[in-house]
């Protein structure tokens, strides 16, 4: 069963040319690759171009894993920096995604993600669409260390970060998340505060 | 536990998170076994944790595997078409060509011997010869022709071609590998 295969032994087949090897890392982690990139560039159909494009790179460099971390980190890093050369493309004045000096959007801005979630008064929706009003940033770490689990020295990896800045930033997403789901979710989100 | 001592909500979030180790760790510890009504709090952010890690991950459009293995094979397949003249197995074209070429260097000096009777064979009386007409070449005047001299030239001429083009598809491959 190809769920047992590790990726190590994947990635070996593929090094040979075995084009199912290929497919069953894109089918493994194509959902992260694509919420991840999603998370970052906030539509589905960027998402997909910088999910595919991240996988191209990712194969094309695949000789160059050594196998220091896990393929998963490198992969991510990959889909990060390629989400990041992305929004740098659509935006070339774009300096830093660092939400540092930028205000939480708390307007009411009626955004279709945000209504969908508050007519289905589904939680999960709304806690995703709360990410989804974090920078990009924001959402990749705080998707990265909650949804994958990632350690904060596997995020430093990813992202390019100092262990400090990571930690920094993982605080400071988390409270734009929290003042996001107070603002915008409050109804929607039950967790207790 | 010292009057001053706040256990604030990024306090509280890096004590769920695992930050905090040693003195720090110890400090909320014994905090909140004396202040058990904090333990609310913290049970919130482990609720919200919770909330976070159960968010189910995004699905991209069906058939988004087979568009990237489809991508990747067409990215592949400039390759794969030059990949044949990088093997090895189709190295006898080209062995084949250099053979054709020494085999045409080399037949006229072999044969030279028997191509020039007179200056290499011993007499023999003329009634004991039979009158056998044997067909000989002038293979001196086959050396030295204009015709061997352009062939070999031409010959050299595509030799080399071929191995620059090779040497540049060969490049190719590897630069578009990257």
């Amino acid at each position: 069963m190809s769920a047992a295969i590790s990726d190590e032994t994947l990635i070996q087949q593929a090094l040979t040319g075995r084009q199912a090897a290929f497919a069953t890392l894109v089918n493994r982690y194509e959902r992260y690759a694509f919420t991840l990139a999603l998370r970052m560039v906030k539509n589905r159909e960027d998402a997909h171009e910088v999910a595919q494009d991240a996988f191209l790179r990712a194969f094309r460099y695949l000789p160059d894993f050594r196998g220091e971390a896990k393929f998963s980190t490198w992969l991510y890093k990959i889909v990060y920096s390629t989400s990041l050369n992305f929004l740098r493309k659509q935006n070339p004045d774009i300096q830093s995604l660092d939400d540092e000096n930028r205000p939480v959007r708390l307007a009411d801005e009626g955004t279709p993600d945000a209504s969908h979630a508050m007519e289905q008064n589904d939680r999960n929706a709304a806690l995703q669409s709360a990410i989804g009003h974090l920078s990009s940033d924001d959402a990749a770490i705080i998707t990265l260390f909650y949804l994958y689990e990632h350690t904060l020295d596997e995020i430093c990896q990813i992202t390019s970060l100092t262990m400090t800045n990571a930690k920094t930033k993982l605080c400071r997403a988390r409270q734009r998340l929290k003042a996001i789901v107070e603002n915008r979710f409050a109804t929607e989100l039950s967790i207790d505060r | 536990m010292e009057n001053n001592f706040m256990l604030t909500d990024d306090l509280l979030w890096d004590y769920a998170d695992g930050f905090l180790e040693g003195d720090e760790k110890l400090r909320v510890d014994a905090y909140l076994r004396q202040h058990p009504e904090q333990q609310a709090r913290l049970e919130a952010i482990m609720a919200e944790k919770r909330a976070f890690s159960g968010l189910t991950l995004e699905k991209p459009n069906a058939g988004f595997a087979q568009q990237v293995i489809a991508a990747w094979a067409a990215e592949q397949a400039p390759a794969k078409a030059l990949q044949p003249l990088k093997a090895k197995g189709h190295d006898w074209i080209l062995w084949g060509i250099a053979a054709a070429f020494g085999l045409m260097i080399a037949v006229p000096f072999l044969m030279a011997p028997t191509a020039a009777p007179a200056e290499f064979a011993f007499r023999v009386p003329e009634e004991y010869i039979p009158q056998i007409q044997v067909p000989t070449f002038d293979w001196v005047g086959f050396i030295s022709s204009a015709w061997l001299r352009n062939t070999v030239l031409l010959t050299m001429a595509f030799m080399g071609l071929k191995i620059l083009d090779k040497y540049l598809q060969v490049r190719n491959v590897r630069l578009s590998g990257h």
